[in-house]
């Protein structure tokens, strides 16, 4: 009888978490490297110095929100995890529309299939990227730093240049903010090129967060994603709102 | 003759790559999947190699001969340092003990958004926004981004005009 019930004990299934871990995240762009848009060179439609005036405003503001950050979430359970944008509704203005790049990024991790899934749009176009996971090849630097109340250790990537993250082991789950994980503790802030991103919220919920694998948008491949994005980026002649104004963003 | 051949062979072996292997487990004997498994020098302080466990807590290591310290952790479980000499091969395994259930709640910059828009009303947090100096409500509206008010004295916002309640 002893044997039957030990032996049952070994076939049971791993033990799964009963707590959330939750991370609020704020990506910031810096305001010194955004694209310099002169309103002036704008092609389209001739603009009065009032409408002029207040696209450049637009383009401002967009600046000045990309400068203060956006908020994201990170939620990770039983070997998933889920970054997306804190839900904020925006107003669209009745002359134009604001022109926003990837707002509605979601990315998911499945840790046991080393997957991951990034729902994506541009310009009101979803697409759906199902990717491997990657390496980063860290390397881990031996010096300490405060991050808020957590000891981090600053790691750099040797495979993607300008990739450097600081983690702590305090909070042993090995993810982070959007594709970023593989360090053995949480990453609490990272940078790449222009774009920083900080955790300013840590929680471990004592509960089981569900998780759900992203499913909108048309199926591409990252290549096939980067082809379509540089198109959509640069003067598109088939816009047919002739009120629109046609913009050449430059991708950070 | 024996002492020499001992010291031919012991200096390739401190060069050699070896593989560690195990299972992180709870104290009842359950695997626990994605564990963090870290491999320090003996003091504790550099980092020599870590990994995560597979979905079934297994995990594989690389490490030279020496002694070594891991650090087990796992979200919900006490951390785990040990000790342990490492001359070949070997299957390394631990079991970590439940921690007593604490809810953190870590704010490291607790840093409130400047503004909440909302479909037709946006909430504007005054604190981060204004200094003290403002002597009237038109000193505040021409502080907060996305209002304007023209010359005469209408308030708008992104060109939407505004009425005040």
């Amino acid at each position: 009888m002893k044997k039957k019930i030990t032996i049952l004990l070994c076939i049971l299934v791993s033990l799964c978490q009963a707590q959330t871990l939750k991370v609020s995240y704020l990506e910031k762009i810096n305001l010194a490297d955004s694209p310099k848009i002169d309103v002036s060179q704008i092609q389209g439609a001739e603009m009065s110095p009032g409408l002029e005036a207040m696209v450049q405003k637009m383009i401002e503001e967009q600046n000045k929100k990309n400068s203060e950050g956006k908020e994201y979430e990170l939620y990770s359970v039983n070997g998933e995890s889920i970054y997306q944008k804190t839900e904020v509704k925006e107003v669209e203005n009745e002359a134009i529309t604001t022109i926003t790049l990837n707002e509605k990024d979601i990315f998911y991790r499945n840790f046991k299939d080393k997957q991951i899934t990034n729902q994506t749009s541009i310009l009101s176009k979803t697409f759906l990227i199902n990717e491997d996971e990657k390496s980063f090849d860290w390397q881990i630097s031996d010096q300490t730093e405060m991050i808020g109340t957590y000891k981090c250790k600053k790691a750099t990537s040797l495979s993607e240049e300008g990739l450097v993250a600081w983690f702590t082991n305090e909070v042993p789950i090995s993810t982070g903010p959007r594709q970023y994980y593989g360090l053995p503790g949480l990453i609490v802030k990272l940078t790449l090129g222009t774009l920083t991103i900080e955790a300013i919220d840590v929680k471990i919920m004592d509960e089981i967060v569900a998780i759900e694998k992203p499913t909108k948008g048309k199926n591409v491949s990252r290549k096939k994603y980067n082809e379509i994005r540089d198109e959509k980026l640069n003067l598109n002649d088939n816009n047919n709102n002739n009120e629109g104004i046609r913009v050449k963003m430059i991708e950070i | 003759m024996k002492k020499i051949l001992f010291l031919l062979i012991f200096p390739y072996l401190a060069f050699s790559q070896i593989e560690i292997n195990g299972t992180i487990k709870d104290e009842e004997n359950r695997p626990l999947a994605f564990a963090n498994v870290e491999l320090y020098d003996e003091n504790g302080k550099n980092l020599i190699s870590y990994t995560i466990c597979n979905e079934f807590g297994q995990y594989k290591l690389n490490s030279t001969p020496g002694i070594r310290t891991f650090r087990i952790s796992f979200i919900g479980y006490e951390n785990l340092e040990e000790k342990k000499q490492i001359s070949s091969e070997q299957t390394v395994s631990f079991n970590l003990k439940s921690a007593p259930q604490v809810i953190e709640n870590v704010n490291i910059t607790a840093k409130a958004l400047d503004l909440i828009i909302h479909e037709d009303t946006t909430d504007y947090n005054l604190d981060n926004l204004t200094n003290g100096s403002e002597e009237n409500l038109n000193d505040i509206l021409k502080k907060l981004p996305g209002i304007n008010i023209d010359q005469n004295g209408k308030i708008n916002s992104n060109g939407k005009k505004l009425t005040i309640y």
